[in-house]
């Protein structure tokens, strides 16, 4: 029966059992405080962005060989239908959407109603499944071969033309709604730096329908089956340049374009970068989880000790009524566990506290950027348990040193001195 | 009838290889009072530590209760004095933030049982019912003493030592505790008593007296 013995100890002195409790508390306040705020931070406002970011895909290539300022594209392994399927076969992969280049040379001709004066230069297609662009078309629009051809361009493309391009020529800077629409001519066959293919030129009407982050940066982006059939007029191959893999996981990005590129792939460095980057920011996360744990570890062991001293007297009379050493050994393992869960309690609460504060700071300093940022607060179920995990742990592990030492107490010694 | 105590050949020396006890027999059968006189560092102390079970580091046979202490393992000599064994200490060794009641029930909370009305009638019997719930600090020799003896006797042991109970008292509250401890073994004719003393009124008092000087016992 350790009930009365703890009871008393709790209520006739409970100083050292408040000493216990505070430290608890503000560790597990500390680290769930953090923890909550952090966890708001990473759920309300970066796992939302992880989507948008270039996370839940990213572009490979074949293996390069560079020498000097050479790059040999297809030395070392390029990209074709088995390749695609080896990374689509790789732990965490949705799916993988070959982009494939046109063969045949083609120009453009159009640009009157953007710079003011019709403008003809040579171009390259890139044909990408419907799938990889799909989020970016407007309601409705599918993306297949047709006539006009709809053309999907680059997002960054627009902002390299409104950056450089457009206050060079002092022209006014485009929004992605005044591109949408634009219509143009493409020469199929021709070239100014390939020449002429075999077979007539044909003339054919391109529509651009939206941008995207997954269209090429210079060139145009067409349905995969407009380059088949570009290619087949000609008699020329399709090959597969690059390829988008899509993730299933945005968190898990950064892991599987490690894997990608150990089979033998380039790989786009931005998922990888930010990948290390929230793992580093885990790591540190729970790694001052555990130093502040065994702060509070410190200090339990600290008020323990004390504790086990100024009753060394009590402990012995107890042993020599009858007290067993485990006895002894739980009265102050359970002294511990109530003490580290009340203030796993407290510290989770104050934490919980602190959590809901900075969230609003946090807010409130945020309102300008973002109108529709919900308040940065993110305290799960989960967090409490942590809390009184780490209290209880911490208390624990704090009392086992100076509880095994009161137990092996010796109750003649003790008596006779 | 079996022997509460027999002791045979009890030996033991100091950490500096002195003897302090050499070849002790001693036969306590129930309901008999023993006193053991002599004089200070004469291995008093050390020979009811030993019968308590207190000290399991010795030579030869100690057999409490049926139980032979110098085989016992430390659990086995605890429960034996949780359970057998009342001790009374000359410092009386009170829980100093617990009150009389609690000071009182800690052997009964200890076998684990539910404290009943054990605690305040041992207590009427000592004369302490109305400070039941006082603490011990404010309490004089005489009333702490009680409360030990309550304390030793509450869950009805079959021996009581009890090393020097009258040491730290005066005469008159010396007399009281020692009428108190024959009142008591008059309500338990089966408890034996083994007390180290001084005090020629407590040696007067017991059924037999023995003598150890040197660690020999006489």
């Amino acid at each position: 029966m350790t009930g009365p013995f703890i009871r008393l100890e709790l209520t006739r002195r409970p100083g050292r059992s408040l000493l216990v409790v505070l430290a608890v508390t503000v560790v597990v306040a500390v680290v769930t405080g953090a923890g909550g705020l952090m966890w708001g931070v990473y759920t309300q406002a970066v796992r939302p962005l992880l989507p948008q970011l270039p996370l839940d895909m990213f572009a490979i290539e074949g293996r390069r060989v560079d020498v000097g300022i050479l790059s040999f594209g297809s030395i070392g392994g390029g990209l074709d239908e088995a390749a695609v399927g080896r990374v689509e076969g790789l732990q965490g992969v949705r799916a993988v959407h070959p982009v494939r280049s046109a063969n045949v040379p083609m120009r453009a001709a159009g640009g009157q109603e953007v710079l003011g004066r019709s403008i003809s230069t040579d171009v390259f297609a890139l044909g990408v499944p419907p799938a990889l662009v799909e989020e970016d078309l407007p309601d409705g629009l599918r993306f297949e071969d047709g006539s006009p051809v709809p053309v999907v361009l680059s997002r960054r493309l627009l902002d390299i033309y409104n950056g450089t391009v457009a206050p060079v020529l002092d022209k006014p800077r485009l929004s992605a709604e005044a591109v949408r629409g634009l219509r143009f001519e493409i020469l199929l066959g021709t070239s100014a730096t390939r020449g002429r293919a075999d077979g007539p030129v044909r003339r054919e009407v391109a529509e651009v329908v939206a941008l995207s982050d997954q269209a090429g940066l210079g060139g145009l982006t067409v349905p995969a089956a407009t380059v088949a059939r570009w290619d087949g007029l000609y008699g020329t191959a399709s090959p597969i340049t690059s390829a988008w893999v899509e993730v299933e996981d945005p968190d898990r990005a950064g892991r599987v374009a490690s894997a990608v590129e150990q089979a033998g792939f380039r790989v786009d460095e931005t998922p990888k970068l930010i990948g290390w980057a929230l793992a580093l920011a885990a790591g540190l996360g729970v790694g001052l989880a555990g130093l502040l744990g065994l702060l509070g570890g410190a200090s339990s062991f600290l008020a323990f000790t004390l504790m086990v001293s100024e009753r060394r007297s009590e402990i012995a009379i107890l042993r020599a009524l009858g007290a067993e050493r485990g006895r002894v050994q739980r009265w102050f393992l359970g002294q511990a566990l109530l003490l580290g869960l009340a203030g796993g309690l407290l510290g989770s609460l104050a934490g919980w506290s602190v959590a809901f504060a900075g969230g609003k700071l946090l807010t409130q300093g945020l309102e300008g950027l973002s109108a529709e940022m919900a308040p940065i607060l993110s305290f799960p179920p989960w967090m409490w348990l942590l809390g009184l995990l780490l209290g209880t742990g911490s208390a624990l592990l704090g009392s086992i040193g100076p509880a095994r030492r009161a137990a092996r107490a010796d109750p003649a010694l003790s008596l006779r001195s | 009838m079996s022997l509460s105590v027999c002791l045979q050949g009890v030996s033991k020396q100091g950490p500096d290889g002195r003897s302090i006890l050499s070849g002790v027999d001693l036969a306590l059968e129930p309901g008999a009072w023993s006193a053991v006189m002599g004089p200070s560092g004469g291995g008093k102390t050390t020979l009811l530590s030993i019968v308590a079970g207190l000290d399991g580091s010795f030579e030869g046979s100690a057999l409490v209760f049926g139980t032979e202490l110098r085989e016992a393992s430390d659990e086995v000599r605890t429960q034996l004095r949780r359970r057998r064994i009342g001790f009374v200490h000359q410092s009386f060794h009170l829980l100093e933030s617990w009150t009389v009641g609690e000071n009182v029930s800690a052997p009964l909370w200890l076998e684990g049982r539910n404290v009943g009305d054990e605690v305040r009638s041992i207590l009427e019997r000592v004369g302490m019912a109305e400070r039941v719930d006082d603490g011990v600090k404010g309490l004089s020799g005489g009333e702490r003493q009680r409360v030990a003896i309550a304390r030793a006797l509450v869950h009805r042991p079959g021996l009581l030592i009890a090393d020097e109970p009258t040491g730290n008292l005066d005469d008159g509250t010396s007399t009281s505790i020692l009428d108190l401890v024959e009142a008591l073994r008059a309500d338990q004719p089966e408890l034996a008593v083994l007390m180290a003393t001084h005090d020629p009124r407590v040696s007067g008092r017991a059924d037999t007296v023995l003598r150890l000087e040197k660690g020999v016992l006489g």
